[in-house]
């Protein structure tokens, strides 16, 4: 038996992370009688912090607990959840709660690139967006000032701006202070990350950061934004939060409008909320898997997938990690988890034959892994004591985000084979590879981690590169925005081609996925959004 | 250097379950050593004096009487050392054939190792913006 909720909201927001919460605190702030539904539980960071301290092993997810009816794909072993196809894993990570996946994010907040927007006129690559950098630049300025970012002025390769940062940057660790002299040295642009973490000051009732050094997995503190702050935003305007909510359904009218979303309680009890529009707020692989699922007479494919291309064109950040020792102690470590970036390959010709890349000296505490493979290595006593010490403060590691293309045959669909999870809806299959466009780029980044790590005296041939690629989180596509309702799922204002009242709020959207982390243009397109939703709804 | 273990009321109390303080219960082998031997075997092997009293409670709850006297006795293999200096380096103990089990976290020996330079993660590191600044060690 199904029972539809009495109550009607203006607006149904699926998805209580960044993307959703943004939207909904914008039109609740306008006015608007907004419902958000989550699949997961409200969390308690206090709790957080003691379940990480407390776990066995501490990975990304120790955390957050195991909610059997909104599966997280695990660090560990991703494919518990995730079904890979190959050939290559499309191995992405997130959070099933109120606040989603930022909850456990390093908070770097970039802008694109004016070029990012542009690769197929200008390098004969990929897709162009449907919107010009200026059109949203001043809804990244909004984004800062919601997040709260802390970045530098005029720095190199980073985006042109019409206002300033709402905190001037972090400052450089020590280890940043030497990666800088040097970096320069060599002729690349080194810069101060932009963040959306707290420096040196208190910014929207959040402390500044006082280095906790734990930004990925928890923030014990809360300086850094987390998406649970703005649904705490929208609910102190109005906005009604419904938990353990699992939409899988979302019907179409004779009209072609979407007239309800279906979920489903933990104990598989079913509820219809009917409302006047629709935004699914849900990531990039659970919003356009919803989709998929709500196949019907009158959305055949699924909804607003009239193209085919819900799903497809799955992207990421395909990702290289090096690490190798310094001569001297940089002390790896202190502060947050990422203070800068090399931007100097952000753009550049090359991008019509390979990819643009970020790179990033990491900035986490290395010092387990170091400890173990000491041990392993049969040193005690003042040996390896000494060696765990010595060790831990050179061991530097430069990971790099790849540009990759969007490409239809990349494509996550509901399993094919009946796999299902523990409410019975079935687990997002992915088909993925990565191209010789990422390759080639990979390669050449190889290269040049070696010439730098020749700079800090590594030893020749002593720098480790990761095997195939790691991900990076980014999960970018599968809703891709354009203006041809034949190739594309969304337009310009992030609203589905197929239904007039539904829109779409997520990374899914992008048709490039750049060379930087895409939360703030989420929370950028998420906030214009909210404002042109709640413009519409104005009597 | 393994110093002579003496037994004191304190290390008795403090490292022996109840059962084994019940008259002619057990020979020492099947009890384990005492604290004191035990926590000095564990001195030698990390490098570290003193080890903090949780830690080596934990390790004493860990590893089998039998486990204890061979490596007080030097009579542990080589898997066997590694397995408690792990477990003492990292706070987590990982048997060969179970699930991994934490039993300390701060006081773990290789935040030790490296405190005057770098924090427990998720333990706020001094005044906001001190990461500037050159590590102690430097
Ligand atoms: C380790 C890590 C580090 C990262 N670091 C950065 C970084 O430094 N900078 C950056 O820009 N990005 C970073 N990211 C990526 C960033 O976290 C995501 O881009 C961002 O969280 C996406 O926001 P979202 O709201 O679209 O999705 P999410 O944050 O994943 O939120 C989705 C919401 O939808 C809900 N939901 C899902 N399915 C359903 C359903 N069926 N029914 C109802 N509700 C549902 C979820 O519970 C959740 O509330 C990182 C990601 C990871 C994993
Ligand atoms: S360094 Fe610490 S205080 Fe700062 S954001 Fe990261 S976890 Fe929070």
């Amino acid at each position: 038996m199904t029972t539809t909720l009495p109550h009607r909201p203006q607006l149904l927001v699926i998805g209580a992370g960044v993307a959703g919460g943004l939207v909904a605190q914008r039109a609740a702030e306008a006015g608007m009688r907004v419902t958000i539904l989550c699949d997961g539980p409200e969390l308690d960071r206090t709790q957080l912090v003691d379940r990480f301290r407390q776990a066995d092993p501490q990975t990304m997810m120790s955390p957050y607990p195991v909610v059997p009816h909104a599966p997280q794909p695990q660090v560990a072993r991703t494919d518990d959840y995730l079904i890979q196809k190959g050939p290559r894993p499309y191995n992405q990570q997130y959070i099933r709660a109120v606040g989603g996946t930022t909850w456990h994010w390093a908070a770097s907040t970039w802008r694109y690139l004016p070029n990012d927007m542009k690769l197929r006129t200008l390098y004969g690559v990929g897709r162009d967006w449907p919107l010009d950098y200026w059109d949203i630049e001043p809804w990244y300025a909004e984004a800062e000032r919601a997040l709260g970012v802390a970045g530098p002025e005029d720095a190199p390769f980073d985006a042109p701006r019409s206002s300033p940062y709402p905190m001037p940057p972090a400052p450089f660790s020590y280890m940043d202070q030497i990666f800088h002299e040097e970096l320069q040295r060599l002729g690349y642009a080194h810069i101060s990350a932009p963040q959306a973490r707290n420096n040196q000051q208190v910014y929207d009732g959040r402390p500044p950061c006082c280095g906790n050094a734990n930004c990925m997995p928890i923030c014990p503190i809360g300086a850094q934004y987390s998406g649970n702050m703005s649904i705490e935003k929208a609910q102190a305007a109005g906005a009604q939060l419904i938990t353990d909510a699992v939409v899988h359904r979302l019907e179409v009218g004779e009209d072609g409008r979407i007239t309800a979303a279906r979920y489903l309680t933990p104990s598989r009890e079913e509820f219809r909320v009917e409302a006047d529009r629709f935004v699914l707020a849900a990531n990039g692989i659970e919003g356009p898997k919803i989709m998929l699922m709500s196949t019907q007479d009158r959305a055949p494919q699924g909804v607003g997938n009239s193209s085919d291309m819900v799903g497809r064109n799955l992207m990421d950040h395909p990702g290289t990690s090096s690490s190798f020792d310094s001569e001297r102690p940089l002390w790896p470590g202190r502060g947050p988890n990422v203070i800068s970036a090399i931007t100097s390959l952000r753009d550049g010709d090359f991008r019509s034959e390979y990819s643009a890349r970020k790179m990033m000296i990491l900035n986490m505490n290395p010092v387990e892994g170091i400890a173990l493979a000491a041990i392993d290595e049969g040193l005690t006593g003042d040996a390896l004591r000494n060696a765990v010490r010595h060790r831990t403060a050179r061991r530097q590691v430069i990971t790099a985000f790849h540009e990759q293309l969007p490409d239809p045959s990349n494509r996550m669909r509901p399993s094919t084979e009946g796999l299902t999870d523990a409410l019975g809806l079935p687990r997002p299959e992915i088909h993925y590879d990565v191209d010789d466009y990422v390759t080639r780029a990979a390669e050449d980044t190889k290269r040049r981690v070696e010439e730098i790590a020749e700079r800090f005296g590594a030893a020749p041939g002593s720098v480790e590169h990761n095997e195939g690629y790691l991900p990076n989180n980014h999960i970018t596509g599968a809703t891709i925005m354009g203006e041809d309702p034949r190739d594309s799922v969304v337009n310009s204002d992030c609203r589905t081609h197929d239904h007039p009242n539904l829109w779409i709020s997520s990374s899914s959207n992008f048709p490039s996925v750049s060379s930087v982390n895409v939360t703030l243009t989420i929370a950028a397109l998420a906030l214009r959004l909210g404002e042109h939703i709640a413009t519409e709804a104005q009597p | 250097m393994t110093r002579t273990p003496t037994l004191t009321r304190r290390s008795v109390l403090g490292g022996v379950s109840a059962a084994a303080l019940l008259p002619g219960w057990a020979s020492a082998q099947a009890s384990g050593p005492s604290v004191a031997a035990f926590a000095a075997k564990c001195r030698e092997l990390t490098g570290f004096d003193p080890i903090p009293r949780a830690l080596l409670m934990g390790v004493r709850e860990i590893y089998s009487a039998t486990d204890q006297a061979a490596l007080v006795a030097d009579q542990a293999d080589d898997a066997l050392h590694a397995s408690l200096l792990k477990a003492l380096y990292t706070g987590m103990h990982r048997p060969e054939d179970g699930e991994p089990g934490r039993f300390a976290y701060s006081s773990a020996l290789m935040y030790a190792a490296v405190e005057d330079s770098l924090n427990v993660p998720s333990y706020c590191g001094g005044l906001p913006g001190f990461w500037a600044e050159k590590p102690a060690d430097v």
